[in-house]
């Protein structure tokens, strides 16, 4: 055999070669779901024996399908999703949060749920809850899990300085000097461009009677009056030191922030149950209500699971979510994550933790973001010129005038 | 008119052979280098959905990028890094390779010690430095001892693009020391000795005989370590997440956040043309201006 013909040969054998070992990966998707979902029940032996029951409690009734649940780690979850769904490798249906589902709706990967879901399910959500993964009049992830951010406040703390939970802004600077004489900040704010801003400054600004984004959400609504009222209100607390600086850049670890330590009185932007995680237990935490400035409002957080349009098997899908979304798996799940429900009829998961049961009151008081698909191009405005202003490098209308400058365009598509 | 034949040169039967065994090698690299690339390039005349949607919008996403502050605060940090960690990462590796140049007890653990960094987890190296850097760290002790303020270097505007580029220089310069110390060997002795009997001091010796041997190094070292700079990108995500404000947010930075957090993968490829473009023109001017004598 001559050169050229001896290459040809070789080709032909690692062309060969390759097309048997890719041949070798296929397999049928029918009757299989594959799920992804992330470590939201924080002790892995508890979420392994979570999902083997879940599972095996599903393919009781539907033996002829297979369930892949698949925990991957939160961090990079946008990335490693993004990139799996471009290779055509992704999951069917995977755990989504409200911020997460305007991005994925407006790259036409996600199905409505109304298409998974039984009409009872549904209509039996609360409103909030379902309001937040809505885009279009749609609802685009079936929620699973709810919490409400309402104040966690250390009862050493509140008793060592002599001041009682505050329920209104006005409290919270009433009661800050008294803390601070004591040794304590009155509360902390998470500045750092990884903090979630619905857990910082959302909702301080929903707090004032503003909101981030119009009524048809083409438009920034937060260089308001309200925006400059409740950035002056941070402003001032950090001014003042009743908040710890160094959270403004830096990000801490649960175990090792300021709360934790106990060196702060009450928290807004974590739930009373992973305060408690935090601290070692929830035995000192007192449950406060969300604060007030012109209306009571707490960040509460959603989350639930989206089915994409890639789904092989729609009908498996249908009914493996429609089981995760019973009441009797709904109660199973928030009970051992330490969350609560987001259907009406799935409530008093915790009749003997008064913590939790405190804070399961505030459910409906919270609102779980603004759903809108630039959220995430909008926080990445706005995170940097908040923490400007806090750290003394803007004004608050400065602030906001650039970032309703910045986001114009983007809004406006 | 006369006309002259030339032969076609014909590969041998063990150029064939040489073709082969590159052949895998060079379609790796077509497959997963420059086709990526040339994707790259397409996407940023484009939008481009993770469902796989393709709009072409032109010039659209660069004349974004032009009407954008973002990016051109992400250009000027990008540059300020690489002008303060490209110089600083060549003039230690210099120094620290001649010192361990000569053979001496513990040499060869030295050099073993600062080649370390190199080969030590971004992540895990940016975890740590948050900690030196911060106000109860001993980089603030340190600065406190000789009458500076006590202030964490991460939350000022001013101070975080110094310290993580200070994190680049250490994470780099143990690669520099390995290459300044390869062509240190190569200079002949006698030169130096020579140099040395005519009362020629170790400054003189250094500058006139020692640098100009190691151009074509430090040119090499210039332009990988530039490359390098520009595309710094782990430290920043651990340590600032491109803050405070927008002080440490690079061009790398930037086209991360705009793929994978905004979904924006046309204007992100728009960004890494950019990066691409400046890359080049980078090595240009540096080839002219250094590397006309190496």
């Amino acid at each position: 055999m001559t050169g050229p013909r001896k290459l040809v040969a070789a080709l032909a054998v690692v062309l060969l070669g390759s097309t048997l070992l890719t041949g070798c990966g296929t397999e049928d998707r029918r009757n299989t779901v594959t799920m992804w979902t992330y470590p939201i029940i924080t002790d892995p032996e508890a979420d392994r024996a979570f999902w083997a029951r879940t599972v095996d409690g599903f393919r009781e009734r539907h033996p002829e399908i297979t369930v892949n649940v698949i925990s991957r780690p939160w961090d990079d979850r946008d990335a490693s999703l993004t990139m799996a769904l471009m290779a055509g490798k992704g999951p069917d249906l995977a755990y989504l949060i409200p911020d997460q589902v305007g991005r994925y709706y407006d790259q036409d990967l996600l199905s409505p749920i109304e298409d998974y879901l039984p009409r009872q399910t549904l209509a039996d959500y609360r409103d909030n809850a379902l309001g937040a993964v809505t885009m279009d009049g749609k609802p685009y992830v079936a929620p699973i899990l709810m919490a409400a951010l309402a104040g966690s406040c250390d009862t050493r703390v509140l008793a060592d300085a002599g001041v009682e939970p505050p329920r209104t802004w006005e409290d919270l600077l009433a009661i800050a000097p008294e803390l601070q004489r004591a040794g304590y900040y009155a509360t902390t704010y998470q500045g750092d461009l990884n903090a979630s801003l619905n857990m910082n400054f959302y909702q301080f600004l929903w707090q004032a009677g503003g909101r981030v984004f119009s009524e048809d959400g083409h438009s920034l609504a937060v260089n308001s009056p309200e925006g400059v009222h409740a950035l002056r209100f941070l402003k001032t607390l950090v001014d003042k030191g009743y908040v710890q600086r160094s959270a403004l850049t830096q990000s801490y670890q649960p175990d090792q922030s300021p709360m934790a330590r106990g060196e702060v009185a009450c928290v807004y932007n974590q739930a009373p149950l992973d305060v408690g995680n935090a601290m070692g237990g929830t035995e000192h935490i007192r449950v406060a209500p969300p604060l007030t400035e012109r209306i009571q409002a707490a960040y509460g957080v959603v989350g639930g699971y989206g089915v994409f349009q890639d789904a092989r098997d729609p009908g498996a899908v249908r009914a493996w979510l429609s089981y995760l979304t019973s009441t009797e798996v709904m109660s199973d799940y928030n009970r051992t994550a330490g969350y609560f429900s987001p259907r009406e009829s799935v409530t008093d998961l915790y009749p003997d933790d008064p913590v939790m049961s405190e804070a399961e009151k505030y459910l409906d008081r919270t609102i779980p973001g603004e759903p809108n698909p630039r959220f995430q191009e909008v926080v990445h405005i706005l995170a940097p010129l908040v923490q400007a202003v806090l750290l003394g490098q803007r004004s608050p209308e400065d602030a906001l005038a650039e970032a309703e400058e910045q986001a114009e365009p983007i809004l406006r598509g | 008119m006369t006309t002259v034949d030339t032969p076609r040169r014909r590969l041998s039967k063990g150029g064939w052979i040489g073709l082969a065994f590159v052949l895998p090698v060079f379609l790796l690299f077509l497959a997963f280098r420059f086709g990526p690339a040339l994707g790259g390039v397409l996407l940023s005349f484009a939008n481009y959905t993770v469902g796989g949607n393709i709009e072409w919008k032109g010039l659209l996403n660069y004349q974004r990028l032009v009407a954008d502050p973002g990016f051109w605060n992400a250009l000027r940090v990008t540059l300020v890094y690489a002008l303060i960690s490209v110089p600083l990462t060549i003039i230690a590796a210099t120094g620290l390779a001649l010192l361990t140049r000569r053979a001496f007890r513990g040499a060869r653990l030295y050099r073993s010690v600062f080649f370390l960094p190199v080969v030590t987890s971004l992540i895990l190296a940016g975890v740590v430095f948050t900690w030196i850097f911060s106000a109860e760290g001993p980089w603030s002790a340190m600065l406190e001892s000789v009458g500076f303020p006590v202030t964490n270097w991460l939350e000022s505007t001013t101070f975080a693009l110094p310290a993580v580029a200070l994190v680049g220089v250490w994470t780099r310069f143990g690669y520099g020391v390995l290459i300044i110390l390869a062509k240190l060997q190569e200079i002949p002795r006698d030169l130096e000795e020579a140099a040395l009997m005519d009362g020629a001091g170790p400054w003189q010796r250094f500058r006139r005989i020692v640098l100009p041997e190691l151009r074509p190094a430090v040119f090499f070292l210039i332009v990988i370590e530039t490359t390098f700079s520009f595309q710094a990108f782990d430290t920043i995500y651990v340590m600032t997440s491109g803050g405070p404000v927008d002080a440490t947010d690079t061009l790398v930075f930037s086209l991360y956040r705009e793929s994978f957090a905004n979904f924006d993968f046309g204007y992100a490829g728009a960004i890494g043309v950019v990066l691409f473009v400046l890359t080049l023109i980078v090595a240009l001017i540096q080839r002219i201006v250094f590397g006309k004598e190496s």
